[in-house]
């Protein structure tokens, strides 16, 4: 580009301004043969700074933060594992073994995905041992969301233990997350085996605390439960597994209450809240 | 526009992180996190892409920040080269999905009053709308430069061209959203000094 063309002169005045050198009108009067055309490119690039003003929001942010650094420690231990087999003798063998071994346990655990543990920990970290496979890569995006789930079904179960009052943000969260689950339901054949079984795990779990908790919201907070409720017994049917009972609904800590089933004649569809589809 | 990071301060950060350094990578976390996710945010103008994608781009990260290697590129444009491949995948699961869902609520209230809040809101939209269709180059060109805030060198050094070659991009793209959204200014700008 030469110097003084438009593109490198508007540049200029564009990044005086961004730096608080000059303003706008400071620039044009530096060039005032051009300032007829650079006045409107220069007005509009500055509502362009505006798009730096979105931020993601707050608890958001900081969950990830935590979900990112708790996968660094899974890394960090693997590392070590692999770290020790240097400078031994025959350490090629060493580590073609352990790669071996690593594609065992993922082509067992099928899919390639290990889950830390089968617990309700908000910091839940995913390691992968093995390149995604075709299913895996369908379901991405899919894995944050069960994550997030998980910890807020954690907190809401602590809730309901202790019979506190639950914000009606809260289950707000939990519809909004499992819509965005069910986004990815639209072909169940596409997730894998362990994707789906966390799914039906995960909803049959909110179905269950979603109605022992119905009695500790806000009145405004009943219709919330309501389309919570539909979307998680919406789920299951979708993955063809029955809605589960108030009796055998398992809580580990609670006697079970009376659960009220969704009437068929509300028959939830599997249309994320909010997320319009074309 | 988010100031870009000065290598001085960034590159014992990262080189911290390579290590596995939790401090520097909670440190380059709050440093790119919200930049990463504006980015994301305007190339797909869907609040649930931008945060699903912006945490895969960070677990992308983690697994191939051990080979990131200073001479080819700063940190910046290797994480946005991340990011940008992160997206291109995501439009390609979308295309066959059809999947879509509204921007919305992700605006700060820094410095705004409710009524500035909406109409920047509703603004933002109408800006968003309009740069999807600029042509890809022009687009990433403008997410990078104002959403994620890098700087032109840098935004060149993540799209593999030239400065200059950027420095044209960019007015193409204002030129064109000028087109698109005509005269009458929207988004209530932040006053510099």
């Amino acid at each position: 580009m030469r110097r003084g063309s438009p593109e490198e002169i508007f540049h200029e005045c564009l990044q005086a301004y961004l730096e608080g050198r000059r303003t706008i009108e400071e620039s044009l009067s530096l060039y005032p043969r051009l300032a007829d055309k650079l006045e409107p490119l220069l007005r509009t690039a500055t509502e362009l700074t505006a798009l730096g003003d979105y931020r993601p929001p707050f608890a958001f942010q900081e969950e990830t933060r935590q979900r990112f650094l708790a996968a660094a420690r899974q890394r960090r231990l693997l590392r070590g594992l692999y770290g020790r087999t240097e400078g031994l003798p025959g350490n090629r063998w060493l580590m073609a073994g352990a790669v071996g071994a690593a594609v065992v346990l993922g082509l067992a655990l099928a899919g390639g995905t290990v889950l830390e543990d089968s617990g309700r920990q908000p910091q839940q970290v995913e390691v992968r041992l093995l390149p995604p496979s075709p299913s895996a890569a369908a379901s991405a995006g899919l894995t944050p969301q069960l994550e997030r789930v998980r910890g807020q079904l954690a907190t809401l179960e602590a809730l309901v233990q202790q019979g506190k009052p639950i914000p009606t943000g809260m289950i707000r969260d939990i519809k909004e997350t499992s819509s965005r689950i069910a986004s990815h339901l639209e072909d169940p054949a596409a997730l894998d085996d362990a994707d789906r079984d966390e799914v039906v795990s995960l909803a049959s779990e909110e179905y269950h605390l979603l109605s022992m908790a119905r009695d500790q919201v806000a009145p405004t907070g009943e219709q919330e439960i309501d389309q919570a409720l539909g979307l998680a017994g919406a789920m299951l049917d979708k993955l063809g597994v029955p809605q589960p009972s108030p009796t055998a609904a398992a809580s580990p800590t609670a006697e079970p209450t009376v659960t009220p089933t969704p009437s068929p004649t509300n028959s939830p569809t599997l249309t994320p809240a909010g997320t319009p589809e074309p | 526009m988010s100031p870009s990071i000065e290598a001085h301060v960034e590159r014992p950060l990262v080189d911290a992180a390579r290590t596995g350094n939790e401090a520097a990578l909670s440190e380059l976390y709050t440093l790119y996190f919200p930049r990463v996710y504006r980015y994301i945010l305007a190339r797909t103008g869907n609040t649930y892409d931008a945060e699903d994608l912006a945490e895969e781009v960070f677990m992308r990260m983690l697994d191939a920040i051990e080979r990131f290697e200073w001479r080819e590129a700063p940190f910046s444009a290797w994480l946005f080269r991340i990011a940008h491949n992160a997206v291109i995948s995501q439009r390609r699961k979308d295309g066959a999905r059809g999947r879509s869902a509204p921007l919305s609520d992700g605006l700060s209230v820094d410095s705004q009053g409710p009524d500035e809040l909406v109409e920047n809101r509703l603004a933002l939209n109408e800006i968003m709308v309009a740069a999807k269709g600029l042509p890809e180059a022009q687009r990433q060109v403008i997410s990078l430069r104002f959403s994620a805030g890098l700087s032109v060198a840098e935004t060149a050094q993540a799209m593999g061209k030239g400065e200059g070659n950027v420095k044209v991009i960019q007015h193409k793209a204002i030129v064109k959203l000028r087109e698109m959204l005509g005269q009458k200014p929207r988004v209530h700008a932040k006053r510099k000094s």
